[in-house]
């Protein structure tokens, strides 16, 4: 009788201790599986005539090389669909920025579904001598309160000689 | 004789207004707004079908075919805004009218995509709650069933030993 207790005792362990393994295993499959939640947002970026972030034009002859071609990336990470805008603004480098006052030059604008990339190619011809920077700037759509809001920007600086 | 007066007052001044350049009546009698108003209208139609493109979204919807047509009509209100400024009235106002018919058809389509995403949303709650309750009972049953059959075996090895010891002894 002693004898059945004891084993009905163990019984009980191995079936609880089987039970608490089954239960974490379940929650490790569960953590494994589950992404981690991303923080949302939304990015610029500029890259050269080859897509590559490492030959952006510097110094720029007159006639010569005075026109270029960038790339403008844009990422959408916001966790849903955004209506964005690129604002495309030129100046000598000395004015202010983020953002700038300027009007634009050119504008391009995407609706942009979730964990979208929208890269586009933007021809530039500068045809006066001195220092310039062209500034990018990202605005997002807001549609609770139907304006742009100002999200990112980034810029490129130049030197323009004559030949 | 005094109502006569009233009424030839009232149309000089109607006359009046009519040519006076400073009050814009003309303007509700012209059948062509002007073009910069025509893109403002179509900018306006945009923004309501992307309000409703990102409600379907929040409720489940797959709205990559409206973000695409929203695109189109994106397009369309870049090129009647280049038209507009190369001074080509005409088709910038034939874009504007396309931009907003496209916008019309993506306040359809997300109210339809909506709803599929609702009837979705609820045919997977009932299936899963469905399911649920299957798993339940019959996780009852097996424990009441698993619980008879252990009783039984233990009862048939309880009488199992008895005959053994009386047999031993």
């Amino acid at each position: 009788m002693n004898s059945n207790k004891m084993g009905d005792e163990e019984k009980t362990i191995t079936v609880a201790v089987l039970s608490a393994i089954l239960v974490l295993a379940g929650l490790l499959v569960y953590v494994s599986l589950t992404p981690a939640r991303q923080e949302p947002f939304a990015s610029l970026y500029l890259l050269d005539s080859e897509k590559k972030a490492e030959k952006y034009p510097r110094l720029l002859v007159l006639g010569e090389n005075n026109t270029f071609l960038l790339w403008v990336g844009v990422e959408n990470f916001m966790g849903r669909i955004k209506y964005s805008s690129v604002l495309v603004k030129m100046d000598d480098g000395t004015g202010h920025a983020n953002p700038s006052p300027l009007k634009p030059v050119y504008r391009f604008e995407k609706v942009l579904l979730n964990k979208e990339t929208w890269e586009f190619p933007i021809t530039i011809t500068i045809n006066q001598t001195g220092q310039h920077r062209i500034i990018f700037e990202l605005w997002l759509f807001n549609e609770f309160e139907n304006v742009f809001s100002y999200s990112d920007w980034c810029n490129i600086r130049l030197d323009v000689i004559e030949s | 004789m005094k109502t006569r007066l009233w009424l030839t007052l009232a149309f000089l001044t109607f006359l009046f207004m009519l040519v006076n350049p400073c009050t814009n009546l003309i303007v509700h009698f012209s059948l062509e707004t002007p073009i910069s108003e025509g893109i403002e209208e179509a900018r306006a139609k945009f923004q309501e079908a992307y309000n409703a493109t990102v409600e379907a979204e929040k409720t489940g919807a797959k709205v990559g075919e409206a973000v695409k047509k929203l695109n189109n009509a994106l397009d369309y209100i870049f090129q009647a805004e280049n038209l507009a400024a190369q001074g080509d009235m005409e088709q910038a106002f034939f874009w504007t009218q396309a931009s907003i018919q496209l916008s019309e058809e993506i306040l359809v389509l997300t109210q339809e995509l909506k709803q599929q995403a609702e009837t979705l949303r609820y045919t997977r709650l009932i299936i899963y709650s469905v399911i649920s309750v299957v798993l339940i009972i019959f996780g009852v049953y097996a424990f009441f069933i698993g619980r008879r059959m252990w009783k039984k075996h233990r009862q048939n090895k309880f009488m199992e030993m008895r005959v053994k010891g009386a047999l031993a002894s």
